[in-house]
């Protein structure tokens, strides 16, 4: 028996059919990726997005905090690769290329605007709707990203320069307690701080100024940071070099 | 028997745009996989977007060819250099943004490496100065004496320091017990220091690595990478 289908609207329907049944498949299967994996790796959610750079920064971010705890780098797993893949050929490659042909087609159809059929939901309008969505999406996206970008950065900033004045003052309260330890004949304040000053060249660093008021059993250090002149930490530290009470203004609280 | 065959017609157009989208659908996956990223994704992230831009230039040159109108060749292909343009610097902005936290994450571990080096360091130094100026009486221990006392089962290559997690792989040794001279020595196994061709204790090259030295007229820090 020979069947011949020469419905002229027969092909196309089949055509959108077996593509949407595609990119149907190819979510589901991301999204199933996406409810496997997010449990475990190291607490990072594996990101679906049409946008394939969610997936190569997750992977860089799960080798980063593996590095951080003493681990080697990982492979990238089949199922992110495939993440990966995935948003490049549904955003750049297949949508467009239906949107855009589609688009030629109907423009050129010869048919006035009124004459034209209306549009309803097929493969056409909805890669129509993925590449109007990719396009206009991306210009907050950059605009956003750039923003918390820079909030980012500035609270690293921040955070770096606090780090380093803590263990500045660390370094300051072994000094400082070595002072009260030490006799009098060598320098030492002969179990007080009166009298302890600290040593000029670590008055001033890259990173802050210190100053210290030395009392019978505790000294108190004021540091003020050279990048950000609101940020300040204040901290005591009694005689066997503890530190406490710390407290900490502008940007570092 | 009869053979069934089923034959399919397609229309020009639409096999034009199959055609397109196996092309670039190859292209872009072959390139994907072909590029080698042992344990990073953006280089076959990257190669495959460039691929996608590249195909996606090609495709929309074929789309707008003639008859379409110049005016509106122009705005699409405006449109389409911004949005290109816009994309590759989100997704370069985001690959540097993530090296960048992954790079910061170890900046953070060193600086915590360091800050409990020191802590431990600094205790046990400053325990044994302390107790060694509080002695009364003419008969005086010496600082390595008490400095057994307070670390039992301490000698030169020791690693002094007790584990507070199971994981706590922390290690403080003794490198020098004199009478009159201690030295205590502390380095990590997988966070590099300042100089990568510098030393470490155990052998490794560009680790973070402190030294505490105690003698009777104080402590001296060292941070030597």
């Amino acid at each position: 028996m020979s069947q011949r289908i020469d419905s002229p609207d027969f092909a196309p329907g089949f055509l959108w059919q077996i593509i949407i049944v595609t990119i149907a498949a190819l979510c589901l299967v991301v999204f199933l990726h996406g409810q496997s994996d997010s449990i475990g790796t190291m607490g990072i959610s594996s990101p679906n997005s049409i946008f394939p750079w969610m997936i190569g920064g997750k992977q860089t971010i799960g080798n980063g905090l593996r590095a951080f705890s003493g681990k080697p780098p990982e492979p990238p797993p089949a199922g992110d690769r495939a993440r990966a893949l995935v948003p490049v050929l549904v955003g750049m490659v297949l949508c467009p290329t239906i949107f855009f042909l589609g688009w030629r087609r109907r423009r050129l159809a010869g048919l006035s605007r009124e004459e034209r059929p209306p549009l309803k939901i097929s493969g056409y309008t909805f890669c129509g709707l993925v590449t109007i969505f990719v396009v206009v999406a991306v210009v907050p996206i950059a605009y956003f990203g750039e923003r918390s970008r820079a909030t980012l950065y500035h609270a690293q900033a921040v955070q770096e320069n606090r780090d380093f004045m803590i263990n500045e003052l660390n370094e300051l309260a072994v000094n400082a307690a070595q002072y009260f330890i030490l006799p009098k004949s060598l320098g030492g304040g002969g179990r007080s701080f009166e009298g302890y000053s600290i040593p000029p060249k670590s008055e001033k660093s890259e990173e802050a100024s210190y100053k210290v008021t030395g009392g019978k059993n505790v000294a108190a250090f004021h540091a003020t940071s050279a990048k950000y002149a609101s940020c300040t930490i204040d901290v005591k530290v009694d005689s066997a070099g503890l530190m406490a009470w710390w407290t900490y203004k502008g940007e570092f609280e | 028997m009869e053979k069934d065959t089923v034959t399919i017609e397609i229309k020009q157009d639409v096999s034009i745009t199959l055609l397109w989208i196996v092309c670039g659908v190859i292209l872009v996956s072959l390139v994907f996989l072909l590029t080698p990223s042992a344990m990073d994704l953006w280089p076959s992230v990257n190669a495959a977007g460039i691929a996608g831009a590249l195909y996606f230039v090609a495709m929309l040159a074929y789309t707008l060819r003639n008859p379409i109108g110049k005016g509106v060749r122009i705005w699409i292909g405006v449109a389409a250099i911004m949005v290109l343009a816009l994309g590759a610097f989100t997704w370069q902005r985001v690959q540097a943004q993530t090296e960048w936290q992954a790079e910061t994450l170890m900046k953070i571990r060193g600086v915590i490496g360091r800050g409990v080096m020191r802590r431990y360091m600094s205790e046990a130094s400053l325990k044994t100065l302390d107790k060694f100026y509080q002695q009364r009486g003419p008969k005086k221990e010496s600082m390595a004496d008490i400095f057994c006392k307070e670390n039992p089962g301490a000698a030169v290559g020791v690693n002094i320091y007790k584990p507070e997690w199971k994981d706590d792989k922390s290690q403080l040794i003794v490198t020098k017990l004199e009478p009159a001279a201690i030295e205590l020595l502390s380095q990590e196994t997988y966070v590099k220091g300042r100089d990568p061709q510098f030393k470490n204790h155990n052998g490794q090259l560009g680790m973070i690595q402190e030294r505490f030295i105690v003698t009777e007229k104080g402590i001296e820090h060292v941070s030597e990478n």
